[in-house]
């Protein structure tokens, strides 16, 4: 029977109107590096990149460092009703230090003190700050402040939730974007014994059990570096999506992501340098983050009627031999026949995508049946066209 | 309609179609309208009922324009992606109790906007919840009422909708758990009808003197094309998948003869299986009128609408009253007569009712039991209810729940603190509590690309199958009929749950021999009574498909049998298991009970004679003419062998029973099929019958809940093997399962109301108007004694005797 306060140093009971509840308090220096980063470098306004892609529009103007980082730990993955969040670290930045609360419910009976004091905290907090917490961490922190009669503060406050820049920046470079692979790939960070997340509900339900809370004592930790890992990645977002140039070099596959991005964010011209980047020789690149490059930039010159410099992309595309996808057919079929009236060679490029597609030698993304559906109906058109005005 | 809009609890029970949709759409409405925050949840048992009724609202929000009240479907084909705006807008709630059970109760927090407001709870088709089903959804709405008042809403008015059955008021008051509740019965008929015209047939005999008669199915199929040829819009109610299937595909064949009859939109199979799209694309069709004839399992009884049908035909009796009228209910809606036809099946209950057409009529309704207290469907709701919120100090779901609650705690699930009880057992815990007893996995039916050009095509499902019924149907080399495509099963995986199908033109079907196998595990107890041992615990029951044959429909004949090797299917239940002392068994025997006696030894010339008649009818069955494969044919004695009174050493009698003219080479199918014309029902299988119309009412549960089975020898009549005919007798027994994977504690209960069960017994026996026995008690008359002997009330009175206890029974 050993409680975390016996465990912890930095634990202690904090009274509420409806009694004590533990909570884990560290302070660090704004200065001092974790992950690569300082924590000192979140000051400035979130800005339109993060602002916009992590889905808080009117965030933009706001300071990031006034921001609070919070990551839940939870008895189950669900948001059902008997799923306890059991630890919720809180970051946030104030007199020159990163303040790290982690709230620790000490048993299910003490829920109503525990979520006493977490409305205390985020009250009046202007920006949130997760990674997956739009769809994980905050629906499970509102289903147990309404099983306390309590609505939680932050239902209504601008809410970056990371994962998502996250994914979109690195999804072509990182086989995983979960945050241990962000931190091991992108901030330098191994985290060293560290608990894997599916481990961590039987962990918390074996302590309710025993009453021992040593085995709870690297969950703490882990909870703790998935805070500040968030500050870490804020930062570098920011700085990624923002910067004219990256302050380092990066691999095609990451300009491939900030084009994207760009592009989401309305910046056309800024994708365009990014694709073209992304599509620039390089020797030993893998090819894939490079064709994915070229043909997102056709499609950006063509919402650009920039038809020159589609069309050469597209037959580039399609005079390469290896197999990918029948976008560049159809497109350049679809130029040739509309702008061009070049209906025997559009008739040709159809046929060659029939032929391809029959063959195996080229793939596509939707349903198989569909595009030769499509390409069918094109080539049965374009014989008539044809036979009519040539 | 008054009724609910002074805010009873109210319940329109009447036949089919007549207005009960409108009695509860109309006062629901107007409180969505009148009170702008309200909320109306509406639950069906099927989820085509709740679409059907969504659809038939859209047509009353069209004329209420401006005030149309917005309806939302939250059902498992509800896509995840507009779930959560459903969750934040829904006014009016069209769902299930699974959907109830599983989504929105443990997911409160939610929909506490929808709990705070919600009012009013619509129960459409009340008397399916009844039984296991019944008392699972009962505890549904105790969680759903207690869940109401944590967010401040309710209190919760019911509207439900029921066909006609005894007890509407009191299931009502069950389900809802308010035994002194005030229910507002509306009953009688208010729909327009006109007359309807009543016409039972039963099946021909084709070989009189085999007895062998027709099958239903050819029967139906008859039936059927009359009613196409005469241009009569027809629904068919057949029992199986399979059975719908295959009279669709017999009904397409003759409609291609019909002039102006397009056969694949005219005839139409409705049924479980069916892919969503499917199923709405027939109700369409059925509603717009290109559909001829449907041929139906039991999902389209539950109350969809399906426009003007002229007739219906009732393959088989459907096994009781309530359903038989809801089939009959689908036909005659509107003012001119409809015609409906009860074709009856050759067991003794259909032949009973066949007999008395005026039950089809007027048959009493049933009585619909629950038992929501009932101790291990009450556990599983606890710890729902204790997930979806800590239970507070005095708090209670049901009767005993304070005991179930310790236990749970002592199991790890439940943490006791502060007077309150918390939830800690781990991940939710109502995904593993199922509101009915059904296969979780089911079975992948899939149509594989077959030739070079669509190589690249994705293969395509066609349906889903329970696992249990593909082991019988979708086994390698079965011809599976789906919407009247054959296929050829041609690969099973069974670990994946994915057969794989090709397109098939045979015309023929096959058929699988399935071998079932039960056995008590374990006893939980044994006790000595009268005529045996008592005994109850935990059975399996394993059933083997060994093999398949297959046959050409239109002469009955079959063209091939292979054996299989397949996957055993092992279902784990409880039962009660009543054995019978041989002693009984004796004392029945002597007073000529004990029927069908089995025979043995059929004297010393039995196995010559046996080869005579197999080489005189050159090992082909005399009635379908296969020829033996790999098993000898049986030789079937055309006037039973037990007829002559042979006796070993006493009398010569069996030469008489073994000559050649009495016996005829059968296969083992036909075989079957004429030994039907001759079955027999001793004591035991009248004391099952009368057993099984007791204890539902014992149990208050469903006869459904339970599965009866008489477990003994086989009567054997000639042909089988030496070796089969020297396994190991069965001891006879009378089992009763529960139909529940691992049992709801009936088997136990039984066990412990023994004598109660034959007192039960023994008064219905006493008190039933019948002469000779019938369906509510002993079983319809069959011939045991002949025209002249003892009738069934008399053999079942004899076993009555020997199961002693108060009252007297002579037989």
């Amino acid at each position: 029977m050993t409680a975390l306060v016996d465990l912890l140093p930095d634990a202690r009971e904090e009274p509420t109107d409806h009694g004590d509840t533990v909570v884990v308090e560290t302070r660090f220096p704004m200065a001092k590096r974790h992950a690569g980063v300082r924590p000192e470098r979140l000051q400035g306004p979130v800005g339109p990149g993060l602002g916009v892609l992590a889905g808080a529009d009117l965030a933009v103007e706001q300071e990031l460092a006034e921001a609070v980082f919070l990551d839940v730990e939870s008895t189950g993955l669900g948001a059902g009703a008997g799923t306890y969040a059991f630890l919720v670290g809180l970051a946030r930045l104030a007199d020159g230090e990163v303040i790290l609360r982690q709230h620790f419910l000490r048993a299910p009976e003490d829920e109503a003190a525990f979520v006493n004091l977490l409305d205390r905290e985020l009250t009046g907090c202007p920006l949130l700050v997760t990674f997956n917490g739009r769809s994980f961490d905050v629906p499970l922190l509102h289903t147990r402040f309404i099983l306390q009669r309590k609505s939680l503060p932050v239902l209504s406050v601008p809410h970056l939730d990371l994962m998502r820049p996250a994914r979109r920046l690195w999804r072509h470079h990182l086989a995983s974007c979960a945050l241990t692979s962000l931190e091991e790939n992108l901030l330098g960070l191994h985290r060293e014994g560290d608990i894997p997340g599916r481990e961590i509900p039987a962990l918390y339900l074996d302590y309710l059990g025993t009453g021992d809370a040593t085995p709870l004592v690297p969950v703490v930790q882990h909870n703790a570096t998935d805070v500040l890992s968030m500050l870490s990645l804020a930062v570098r977002i920011r700085a990624l999506l923002d910067a004219e140039r990256p302050r380092t070099p990066e691999p095609p596959a990451v300009w491939l992501g900030l084009g994207h991005c760009r592009e989401l964010l309305g910046e056309p011209a800024r994708a365009e340098q990014a694709y073209l980047e992304a599509s620039a020789d390089g020797a030993g690149e893998p090819r894939g983050p490079r064709d994915e490059a070229l043909r997102r930039l056709s499609g950006l010159y063509k919402r650009a009627h920039q038809w020159d410099r589609a069309v050469d992309l597209w037959r580039t595309l399609v005079q390469q031999s290896h197999p990918h996808g029948v976008y560049p057919y159809e497109e350049l079929a679809k130029h040739l026949e509309h702008r061009e009236h070049g209906f025997e060679e559009a008739l040709e490029l159809v046929d060659t995508a029939l032929f391809r597609l029959a063959t195996g030698r080229l793939s596509c993304r939707r349903e198989p049946h569909v595009v030769l559906k499509t390409l069918e109906h094109r080539r049965a058109r374009l014989v008539r066209r044809g036979r009519r005005e040539g | 309609m008054s009724a609910l809009m002074s805010g009873a609890h109210t319940v329109l029970a009447s036949g089919t179609a007549s207005g009960k949709s409108l009695g509860y759409i109309a006062p629901a409405l107007s409180g969505l309208i009148t009170d702008p925050l309200s909320r109306v949840l509406y639950l069906a048992p099927t989820k085509a009922l709740a679409r059907d009724q969504v659809e038939l609202l859209g047509r009353w929000n069209a004329a209420l324009g401006q005030r149309a009240v917005p309806v939302d479907v939250y059902d498992g084909d509800t896509p995840r992606s507009s779930r959560a705006a459903i969750r934040g807008r829904a006014r009016w709630l069209f769902s299930n109790p699974e959907m109830l059970h599983m989504g929105v109760l443990p997911n409160h927090a939610q929909w506490a906007s929808f709990l705070a407001n919600l009012r009013l709870v619509v129960l459409d088709e009340l008397h399916v919840y009844r039984g296991v089903f019944g008392s699972h959804v009962a505890n549904v709405l105790r969680r759903l009422a207690r869940l109401v008042r944590f967010h401040g809403g309710g209190p919760l008015q019911l509207a439900a909708c029921s066909a006609t059955i005894a007890n509407p008021e009191s299931l009502a008051r069950r389900l809802l758990s308010e035994p002194t509740a005030e229910v507002a019965v509306v009953s009688g008929e208010h729909a327009p009808r006109a007359g309807r015209h009543f016409a039972c047939v039963t099946t021909a005999v084709v070989n009189p003197a085999l007895g062998i008669r027709r099958r239903l199915s050819e029967e139906v199929e008859a039936v059927a094309e009359m009613l196409l040829r005469a241009g009569v819009r027809t629904i068919v109610f057949v029992r199986t998948r399979r059975a719908a299937e295959e009279l669709v595909r017999g009904l397409r064949r003759l409609a291609a003869t019909v002039a102006g009859v397009s056969p694949r939109e005219a005839i139409r199979a409705y049924r479980a299986g069916l892919r969503p799209a499917e199923r709405r694309s027939i109700e369409k069709a059925l509603r717009s009128g290109t559909v001829r004839i449907v041929v139906s399992t039991s999902a389209l009884e539950l109350g969809v609408d399906i426009g003007p049908l002229k007739a219906a035909v009732l393959a088989g009796y459907p096994g009781d009253f309530a359903s038989l009228r809801q089939q009959a209910g689908r036909v005659g809606r509107r003012e001119d007569g409809a015609l409906v036809v009860l074709v009856a099946g050759n067991g003794g209950l259909d032949l009973y009712v066949a007999q008395r057409p005026e039950l089809l009529m007027n048959g009493c309704p049933e009585h619909a039991q629950v038992a929501p207290d009932n101790a291990l469907i009450l556990r599983d709701h606890l710890r729902c209810a204790v997930f979806e919120l800590p239970f507070e100090q005095g708090e209670s779901l049901g009767p005993g729940d304070g005991a179930l609650l310790r236990e749970l705690v002592a199991a790890g699930e439940l943490r006791h603190a502060d007077g309150r009880y918390f939830w800690v057992g781990g991940e939710a815990p109502a995904p593993r509590v199922g509101l009915r007893s059904m296969e979780l996995r089911p079975m992948r039916l899939v149509r594989t690309p077959g030739d070079r050009a669509t190589r690249r095509r994705r293969e395509e499902l066609v349906g889903t199958l329970d696992r249990g019924v593909a082991l019988a149907v979708a086994h390698p080399g079965a011809l599976y009929v789906h919407d009247g495509h054959g296929y050829r099963v041609t690969a099973v995986d069974w670990e994946e749950g994915r057969a794989e199908l090709r397109a098939s033109t045979s015309q023929h079907v096959t058929v699988s021999t399935q071998e079932h196998a039960l056995r008590l595990v374990h006893a939980d107890a044994h006790r000595a009574v009268a005529v045996g041992d008592l005994q109850h615990g935990p059975t399996e029951l394993v059933v083997t498909t060994v093999g398949y044959r297959e046959l050409e429909p239109a002469t009955g004949s079959w063209v091939a049998e292979e054996s299989l090797e397949l996957p055993e299917l092992r279902r784990t239940s409880a039962a009660y298991w009543l054995t019978l002392s041989e002693s009984t068994v004796e004392r029945l025997r002597a007073g000529g009970w004990w029927r069908p006696d089995p025979v043995g030894y059929r004297g010393p010339d039995w196995q010559a004679q046996r080869r005579r008649a197999r080489e005189r009818d050159g090992c082909r069955c005399v009635h379908c003419g296969v020829t033996e494969q790999d098993r000898q044919h049986d030789i079937h004695h055309l006037r039973p062998f037990r007829d002559f009174g042979y006796v070993r050493g006493e009398n010569q009698a069996y030469r008489a029973a073994n000559q050649l003219d009495n016996l005829v080479t059968l296969c083992r199918v036909c075989h079957a099929r004429a030994e039907n014309g001759q079955r027999f029902q001793g004591a035991l299988e009248r004391l099952a019958y009368l057993i099984g119309n007791v204890a539902p009412l014992v149990l208050m549960c469903d006869p459904r809940d339970l599965e009866l089975r008489v477990w003994r020898q086989r009567p054997d009549d000639g042909g089988v093997p030496e070796d089969e005919a020297a396994a190991e007798p069965v001891p006879p027994s009378l089992v009763i399962a529960e139909r529940t994977p691992a049992g709801v504690g009936f088997a136990e209960a039984l066990f412990g109301l023994h004598e109660e069960l034959v007192a039960h017994a023994r008064e219905l026996v006493r008190r039933c108007d019948c002469t000779a026995g019938c369906p509510a008690c002993v079983g319809p008359s069959g011939e045991e004694g002949g025209e002249e002997g003892p009738d069934g009330r008399a053999f079942a009175r004899a076993i009555l005797a020997e199961l002693g206890g108060a009252g007297e029974d002579t037989p």
